[in-house]
């Protein structure tokens, strides 16, 4: 397929290089141009703007961190909407708040294109091999067409459902379990803490026992008894900015989520005690600030 | 969920039950969840430990009992979240 990659980041250079390795004809577009440079050497066109990687493309990937990178993307003059050929389809992998991917989906549809949001789920490392966990949702007729790019990035594809508004509420969902279980993690570490145990206890408790093989709870448990929370892999602030996009989605639909409330307001105290940029198992530190252990 | 980052008993379990909505197989009651969660709190409060997790669960239990889900599995906190979106 004649394809596009916008966002050669971390998470993006692993996806676009699987693109490759299928042997598609790809362009690819950063505003970082070093990012290209690799892509050069392996046979791909190296875009000079939005516009031009859209010339020709049946579908385009875009791996962009926010939702106002994508907005610019494909809004913006020359953008995605204004270029992308009739009958194209835009792959936005990144993860959205709803109205964003609403208004992608109406101006797409509006250029007789066709929007299919697939939020990934997973590591850099991941990406490199292909073996991220994907999350389409779209018309279905888009999906099939991109099914051979889709299993090229991905080990195991969960559809879900032909509006792709369906995919961020699953991703969203996910990122707030996670978030809400982060935040429980802490408060049983302060509180056996607070007694007297040491935290490596109840971490081994958890995950020898009801929360075993979950690498939630084995990751980011770990951090916080070991109090690595130097060691980012995905900082408090990014935590915050898909809180934000949680809330608005839950506020869009009306579902009240006292539990992920919480987890926001841990977010915004760690932040506020200086700590954004530290991993977001940093939220147990907060939490045993909030109990006077700090 | 289970396939990711919560591959773990408690999700696959108490999700499973979520998913089919069998909160008639009862494996501990909401009354016994309210119980324990009386005393964790208990626990929280006699060592000045803020919990607001825990609390958060705790009001979940308190109104699935006013709905009458007291005796069903305490998994039936996924029907109050349910009701308490307008889902029910």
């Amino acid at each position: 397929m004649r394809v596009g990659f916008i966002g050669l980041g971390r998470m993006g250079k692993g996806m676009a290089h699987r693109i490759l390795s299928g042997r598609h004809d790809l362009a690819v577009y950063d505003v970082a141009t070093q990012a290209t440079v690799e892509f050069a050497k392996e046979g791909a066109y190296i875009a000079s703007s939005i516009e031009d990687l859209c010339k020709d493309r049946e579908v385009v990937i875009t791996m962009l961190a926010e939702d106002a990178h994508v907005n610019d993307v494909a809004f913006g003059r020359g953008g995605l909407c204004a270029s992308l050929p009739a009958g194209a389809i835009h792959i936005a992998s990144g993860t959205y708040g709803i109205a964003t991917i609403r208004a992608l989906e109406t101006a797409h549809a509006r250029a007789k294109q066709t929007l299919l949001a697939v939020p990934v789920l997973g590591r850099p490392d991941l990406a490199a091999t292909g073996q991220l966990g994907l999350v389409p949702a779209g018309p279905q007729e888009a999906i099939d067409r991109c099914e051979p790019l889709l299993k090229l990035m991905g080990k195991r594809i969960f559809y879900a459902g032909t509006k792709p508004e369906s995919a961020s509420a699953i991703k969203l969902a996910n990122n707030a379990v996670l978030g809400c279980a982060i935040t429980a993690m802490g408060e049983g570490f302060s509180l056996v803490r607070k007694y007297g145990v040491e935290a490596k206890v109840l971490y081994e408790v958890l995950t020898e026992g009801l929360f075993g093989g979950a690498p939630a709870y084995v990751g980011y448990g770990k951090t916080m008894v070991n109090e690595s929370y130097d060691k980012v892999g995905s900082p408090v602030t990014i935590g915050m900015k898909d809180s934000v996009l949680i809330a608005g989605a839950a506020n869009i639909a009306r579902v009240p989520m006292p539990s992920h409330d919480v987890y926001i307001q841990r977010l915004l105290g760690a932040i506020a005690h200086g700590d954004g940029d530290l991993d977001q198992a940093a939220l147990a530190k907060e939490q045993s600030r909030a109990s006077g252990l700090e | 969920m289970t396939e990711g980052s919560f591959a773990a008993p408690a999700y696959k379990v108490y999700g499973k039950i979520m998913v089919d909505e069998a909160y008639d197989k009862v494996g501990f009651t909401a009354l016994l969840g309210l119980k324990d969660f009386n005393l964790i709190m208990a626990a929280a409060e006699a060592a000045r430990v803020p919990l607001p997790s825990g609390n958060a669960l705790r009001d979940r239990l308190l109104s699935a009992i006013a709905h009458g889900d007291g005796t069903k599995d305490w998994a039936v906190v996924g029907r109050e979240q349910a009701r308490a979106s307008g889902l029910e």
